[in-house]
């Protein structure tokens, strides 16, 4: 037996501080160990060994000669080239990027907090490859849509999973369907940037195979901040102020008023076909009397600026206080961030109270407990209503004249009749923009609280096992309250929507992790995971009301009308996964998940996926190809599959209940054929990548390229409304998503008196295609609005389709009676994915300066307009202008009797041309390319020398600014927008979306 | 895994349910897009109305119209509705659920003309089909008239109790009346093609076993209730209603015969009314031509024309006194008067259409409580007493007048007939034709192609301008 001897030691890092769970490797031998809360090792050595080896993800690999020694201190030191190659992945597990077989990528807090969004989801857009971000409808506190990779499912919404600290958390839309849509955010939307560590995007089925079901469309991992590595007490201060401004609105023709065939009407729907705005005396109600006085007479000017007029400057204070402590064997955050937001649509608000806790402690050597508690308060005094209908203050300036006065609308009651008649310029139809605002208020309030609670334990330094128990929960109350007086609801309404949600999930994790030598590595674990979802919802509503302005559901003048929906759901999961690694160069991971899901019939509702992966560092498995231009390549391949469920209830029918007439109950057949016999999804992914550095790092190139397949999917395919049903759930399906990603890192000059620039870019394409319906079946619509979004065999996801020109064989278009023919078949007319998305980031740094621009660029892609069809129709758009005095010859041409064409020469008045539905979906359909400078700040960091006799220290200061610049070639709106319908987003629409904001501030944080 | 089955079992709904609780749905159902289509298309195209603000149905620029989609979703539950009365033997419930379906597929058929119908809902079957054939127009009225000759076999006193009827309150006799006389509607409306002189002969030969609707008392007429069952336009904004006006054809005819319906069916203008209240002149009633142009529309339509009557809106959720019409006695009566006239029945026909203008008269004195009635003078009138060379376009002219706010029957009968002689709409985008059928909703050519395809080639083009088998050639 060879002869032994103690070393002991301590590791530290940077600062000087111990550091935990550092590798301990007797060179060329098995003996190890890790060193412990404090740092501090201890092993026995064979007299024979001459050095130790010290490793720790991220940083750099140390070598100590033993040599005479008993005490060993060692200093780790970051890797420069390696830092940010730490990455969580699965499960919260933290590893080097190198190890991966797969694409992620990440998002570090501090790119949040400064420039910052009240949506988070909105602060990845342009900054992630493969990651599509559209704004939704952009009412305050209002929903986004994000895609990762493009859209492999026909049923489901094609959102990834949102994981906060190992617990999934709840993403949906909240939206109010009733009458028209209100956005009440999604879910991810109030994470707090604040409280962010790292954002880690895993974008494929690979990455996030240990997820389970709802990882196929990837997963959002964010890890929160903690006080780790912090002795003592620190405080930070994050505060930022912005002012919000409309950044378009639409291109209004100011030629023409309220009318029609060119006369002056105020009962005619607020169409804009009067007459010519010059200045005329004209009598029109312009005073606040009911019923409107018709004798005034007013000079007959337009108001061009009237519609910006009524939108505000919207003003978001963000202020952060958080506190950290930290010794040897344990830590602790606190957090609070209070967010005050005025919407640039008056009276709109959003107030937003996040309270977060993390702590650690280590109770003994081997016990860890740590937990993450984040408390979340959301009030809205007032939500603005979306989509198309009077409820909407966009439309209602569609059919509000351009000679309009803005300021003659703010005092909007008719005198004498407060409270329940509002003054207006169309009183058939709108209602004052004002009063829609002040009066008729859809409130907010949210509690919900998410949390982890996660005990390890080290059994011996290679068998660990972690527990943890984490759920997200949250209570909604959204009131809908209208005055008398509205067109919609002229004795007055109150809503009351209650919406109770709860995700508890439990898990386990069992791990065991060995050296074997100093080559090879090898790692495997077990885990099991239980996920209950429980969903109340509850909404009452009284359509009209006893007594003006008591908003109580016993004020109710008619029967209350009441929906209910309960709804439970859970998945038991079993998994195991494993990593092999030879020299830190070659690494080999498989994984394994069984489901369990309550929603699929019990023969069918247990199913099994795997997932492999390798990573190959060829500048360190082949030292030579180490060259001063090759820093560093990597190869990596991995093949995984994802197994999917559905919602509940979808395996046998039941009768809906209808509105009871008087104490007749009522009910109706579901119009949906469930199915007993559904089967579990499936999507399988191949990916394979490279990443290659150049000039020591100065240059990186992340691509990927991806092939996804899902089959099978659960869908619920309309039928033939003759047989019937409207639609039936059935496994079919084939979509074929293939895409490439590209990440480019390079700091072009780094100057020897500190100037330094870098450049991030991203870039990204997807074509995502429908191989196989079923049976007997090309076409499966989507859900959308206006156009038809249709998945085609052979197709494109995301095809839009719609009724287009008819048009001779030179394409002339054809017309009859002056007017434009359309096809009676729908003809595509778009395709609302884009060819490919990219963003750009500069940084520039010189002395305590940054200069830092984020370009958002998406290329193609389609969008559909209603406010182009609307506004048009209205004679509002600056479209419609045409042939207003003389009337209006189309260009096109007219069919002869003999089937020959000659051009088109019947004169029409300008309101029927334009006014009567000229504008198809082919031609309110437009490219919807657009750049945006999504981000743009200016920062200066006080030198720490400067504050010596001040507390603050590290003091940053900042101008920053949001979508500051909009270019597009689309008419009238911002093109990055989508439709809403109840909780669904409708991508490809504008449905009367209210303007997109700009938004300019000024950030400052520091430390105490 | 049983836990697994309890969490999904559905919380919130019922999978199985008592009859009743479908008569609701299939009655109001139906009856409330009667209503709104009478409003939105019936009336316009028939030219009891016009619309003045986007007016595509005037201008002939159709769609397919939601006649389709509410026929087969109410549909679904009508054929629950049977079947859950044959499995519990309920005749009564099976016989309603009968004359539901022959109401809606005549409805559908005459509007769109072939339809599926033999191979229609049978979705969930044990034998699905997804996509079903159309079936000719003339074997769907094979199927309605049996299904209403069985109707009124199962319909009896020991066909059990029938509870939720919103349309006549569990009586079975009326529910009788009423199968009875769809059939004379469906016969009358097919005799170009069959003969119906047998069959009416037979209903009317025993009238105990074959009861018709007579009297306004037994008319099939959905009598709305409080919020939220109020006639259907209750639900529209003001500025809906006032979209359709009195139509020149309907104002001119009523003028002309003095008719005192007119103060029913629409308001004097608004400029009439201040001149009457300030005593410098009578109401007047004005209508304005289908389709006129924007010009001459102009902006003081307001006040120079009439809107249609107070019975039928009132403002948003305020009660009015209009019913669902599904079926009158005075319709009745005039089937009978054109049956006699057409030697189809023996008997008086002017004898049925006096009885048929008295009934039409009365029941809108009743429906909105205006004092009016039929004077002997109103029916003296020349245009008015039946002459034998005039007698068919007379009675079809007073029945187009009765059919008001009837659902499309006004135009069916129109198509039918060519009474009125109706003038299309002054600027139209159907190269000056009066259309006689609904296309087929889009629809159809995604989710039922081939059938679709097939039912074009075999009817003729997916147009506006194809005529129904029953027109004749």
């Amino acid at each position: 037996r060879l002869a032994e001897r103690p070393i002991r030691g301590r590791v530290l890092n940077e600062q000087g501080e111990g550091m935990p769970g550092v590798n301990v490797v007797v060179e060329g031998t098995r003996i190890g160990t890790l060193s412990s809360a404090t740092g501090d090792f201890s092993l026995n050595v064979p007299d024979s060994a001459s050095t130790l080896l010290f490793s720790y993800i991220g940083y750099q690999r140390q070598t100590v000669r033993i040599r005479n020694q008993n005490v060993i201190e060692v200093r780790m030191v970051a890797d420069a080239g390696q830092l940010e190659e730490v990455v969580v992945t699965a499960l919260g597990v933290t590893r080097e990027k190198r190890a991966l077989g797969y694409a992620v990528q990440e998002v570090k807090g501090d790119n949040l907090t400064q420039a910052r969004e009240t949506n988070l989801i909105n602060s990845l857009a342009g900054k992630v490859a493969g990651v599509n971000v559209t704004g939704g409808s952009n009412s305050i506190g209002g929903s986004s849509r994000i895609v990762i990779r493009g859209e492999t499912s026909l049923a489901g919404d094609n959102q990834p999973l949102f994981v906060v600290d190992g617990i999934p958390i709840n993403n949906s839309v909240s939206a109010s369907s009733q009458r028209q849509n209100i956005d009440y955010g999604n879910g991810a939307a109030e994470i707090n940037p604040d409280d962010v560590e790292t954002i880690s995007v895993l974008k494929g089925p690979n990455a996030a195979a240990l997820y389970g079901s709802r990882a196929a469309n990837g997963v959002i991992l964010i890890t929160t901040k903690s006080g780790k590595n912090k002795k003592g007490v620190g405080v930070s201060v994050n505060s930022t102020t912005s002012f919000e401004s409309v950044l378009r609105l639409p291109d209004y023709q100011n030629e023409y008023g309220q009318g029609r065939g060119g006369q002056y009407n105020i009962g005619d729907g607020g169409r804009s076909w009067g007459p010519k705005l010059d200045g005329r005396m004209i009598a029109v109600p312009v005073n606040t009397e009911w019923p409107p006085k018709t004798g005034e007479m007013v000079p007959w000017v337009p108001y061009p600026d009237n519609v910006k007029e009524f939108y505000e400057v919207g003003r978001t204070l963000t202020n952060n206080i958080a506190l950290t402590a930290g010794n040897d064997n344990g830590n602790f955050r606190l957090s609070y961030t209070n967010l005050n937001q005025t919407g640039i649509v008056p009276n709109t608000d959003q107030q937003r109270h996040t309270a977060s806790i993390t702590g650690k402690y280590a109770l003994t050597n081997k016990l860890h407990i740590s937990t993450g508690v984040n408390y979340f308060y959301t009030i809205s005094n007032n939500r603005p209503v979306l989509s198309y209908g009077n409820e909407s203050i966009v439309y209602t300036w569609i059919w509000e004249g351009r000679q309009v006065r803005t300021d003659k609308m703010r005092d909007y009651w008719v005198k004498g009749l407060e409270g329940t008649q509002p003054f207006t310029y169309n009183y058939q139809f709108n209602d004052n923009p004002y009063y829609t605002m002040y009066e008729n208020l859809n409130g907010l309030l949210r509690n919900r609280l998410t949390g982890n609670i996660t005990a390890t334990y080290q059994f011996t330094p290679e068998l660990s096992l972690l527990v943890r128990t984490g759920m997200d929960m949250s209570n909604e109350r959204a009131d809908r309250r209208r005055t008398f007086g509205s067109n919609a609801f002229p004795l007055g309404m109150y809503s009351q929507d209650r919406d109770y949600f709860e995700e508890r999930n439990s898990d386990f994790l069992l791990t065991y992790d060995k050296t074997l030598s100093s080559d090879w590595q090898f790692k495997v674990s077990v885990g099991g995971n239980q996920m209950r979802q429980r969903r109340d919802e509850l909404s009452t509503r009284a359509n009209a009301l006893s007594v003006p302005g008591v908003y109580n559901l016993g004020n109710s003048q008619v029967p209350l009308v009441n929906i209910q929906s309960d709804s439970r759901y859970r998945i038991n999961s079993l998994y195991s996964f494993g990593q092999v690694s030879y020299k830190n160069a070659l690494f080999l991971d498989l994984t394994a998940r069984n489901d369990w899901s309550s929603t699929l019939p019990a023969s069918n509702n247990s199913y099994f996926y795997p997932s492999v992966a390798t990573s190959v560092v060829l500048t360190d498995l082949f030292d030579r190809l180490r060259t001063q231009t090759l820093s560093f390549a990597k190869l990596r391949v991995g093949w995984a599959r994802v197994g999917n469920d559905t919602d509940p209830y979808r395996l046998r029918n039941v009768y809906n209940y209808n509105t009871p007439w008087q104490s007749n109950q009522a009910v109706s057949e579901s119009s949906v054929i469930n199915n007993a016999d559904l089967k579990p999804e499936s999507v399988d992914t191949y990916e394979i990548g490279t990443d290659i550095r150049f000039f020591n790092n100065r240059l990186g190139l992340d691509v990927t390229y991806y092939n996804t397949v899902s089959r099978n999917q659960i869908i619920n395919i309309p039928l033939d409304q003759t047989s019937g049903y409207t639609s039936r759930f059935l496994n079919a399906g084939e979509i074929r998503s293939r895409g490439l990603e590209v990440v480019l890192n390079a700091t072009p000059v780094k100057l020897s008196n500190g100037f330094r620039w870098d450049v991030a870019l991203n870039w990204a394409t997807n074509r995502a295609r429908v191989v196989e319906l079923v049976d007997g079946l090309d076409t499966y619509s989507l859900p959308s609005r206006y156009v038809s979004v249709q998945a085609r065999v052979g197709g494109r996801m995301g095809d839009m389709y719609g009724r287009g020109f008819l048009r001779d064989p030179q394409g002339n278009i054809i017309h009859a009676d002056g007017l434009p023919l359309f096809t009676n078949e729908l003809i595509k007319v778009g395709n609302y994915n884009p060819d490919w998305t990219g963003g750009l980031y500069n940084t520039f740094t010189f002395k305590g300066f940054t200069l830092g621009g984020l370009l958002d660029m998406r290329k193609g892609g389609s969008i559909y307009s209603y406010m182009y069809v609307r506004g048009n129709e209205a004679g509002q758009l600056v479209e419609s202008l045409p042939g207003r005095d003389n009337g209006y010859v189309g260009p096109g041409v007219i069919r002869n009797p003999d089937g020959t064409f000659r051009p088109n020469d019947v004169n029409v008045t300008a309101e029927r041309y334009w006014g009567s539905g000229f504008f198809n979906p082919e031609q309110a359909t437009f490219d919807a390319t657009f750049l945006k400078l999504r981000e743009l700040k200016f920062g200066y960091q006080v030198p720490n020398r400067w504050l010596t006799r001040l507390p603050f220290r590290d003091v940053n200061v900042l101008l920053v600014g949001r979508n500051l610049f909009l270019w597009t070639k689309v008419p009238h709106i911002d093109p990055d927008t989508t439709g809403i319908s109840g909780d669904t987003l409708l991508p490809g629409i504008e449905d009367m979306s209210l303007p997109s904001a700009r938004s300019l501030g000024f950030n400052i944080n520091f430390r105490l | 895994d049983n836990k697994f089955e309890e969490v999904n079992a559905n919380p919130n709904n019922p999978e199985v349910v008592n009859p009743e609780l479908l008569m609701v749905t299939v009655i109001r159902g139906t009856v409330n897009q009667m209503v709104n289509e009478a409003f939105s298309t019936g009336n316009v195209v028939a030219q009891y109305a016009t619309e003045i603000r986007e007016p595509n149905t005037d201008r002939y620029i159709w769609g397919s119209f939601d006649t389709w989609g509410n026929g087969y979703t109410v549909l679904r539950d009508v054929n629950n509705l049977y079947k859950i009365a044959e499995e519990r033997q309920l005749n009564n419930y099976k016989g309603i659920a009968l004359v539901m379906k022959s109401l809606i597929y005549a409805r559908m058929t005459d509007a769109y003309g072939d339809l599926p119908y033999t191979d229609a809902l049978k979705g969930k079957e044990e034998n699905p089909i997804y996509a079903p054939a159309y079936d000719r127009q003339e074997v769907i009225y094979r199927g309605i008239l049996a299904d209403l000759v069985e109707a009124n076999r199962l319909l009896s006193a020991t066909g059990g109790m029938v509870r939720s009827d919103i349309l006549y309150n569990g009586d079975i006799t009326r529910w009788k009346r009423l199968a009875n006389s769809l059939r004379l509607r469906v016969l009358v409306r097919q005799s170009k093609r069959v003969d119906p002189s047998a069959a009416i002969r037979e209903i009317l030969a025993d009238p105990a076993a074959n009861p018709l609707i007579l009297t306004n008392a037994d008319n099939a007429v959905l009598r709305y209730v409080e919020a939220p069952n109020l006639y259907p336009l209750t639900g529209q904004r003001s500025g809906f209603f006032f979209d359709r006006r009195l139509s020149k054809t309907l104002a001119d005819q009523l003028n002309a015969l003095q008719d005192p319906r007119l103060a029913v069916f629409a308001q004097p203008t608004a400029a009439s009314q201040d001149a009457f209240t300030a005593g410098r002149g009578p109401l007047v009633y004005t209508g304005v031509r289908n389709g006129e142009t924007d010009q001459n529309l102009g902006s003081s339509i307001d006040r120079t024309v009439s809107a249609l009557g107070s019975s039928y809106y009132r403002g948003l959720q305020v009660a009015v006194p209009a019913q669902g019409l599904i079926m009158t006695a005075a319709e009745v009566q005039f089937i009978l008067a054109e049956a006699a006239q057409r030697g189809w029945i023996t008997g008086n026909a002017s004898t049925y259409y006096t009885a048929g203008i008295q009934a039409s008269v009365d029941y809108y004195r009743q429906m909105s409580g205006t004092n009016i009635s039929v004077t002997p003078q109103y029916l003296a009138q020349p245009t008015v007493a039946l002459t034998a060379d005039r007698a068919l376009e007379q009675i079809a002219t007073q029945k187009w007048i009765a059919l008001y706010f009837n659902d499309l029957q006004g135009w069916h009968e129109w198509k039918r007939t060519g009474f009125p002689r109706l003038q299309p709409s002054f600027v139209n985008n159907n190269s000056n034709r009066i259309p006689v059928r609904f296309r087929y909703p889009t629809n159809q050519q995604v989710t039922n192609r081939t059938n679709y395809t097939e039912a074009v080639k075999v009817q003729g083009p997916d147009d506006i301008n194809t005529r129904l088998w029953w027109m004749g050639n």
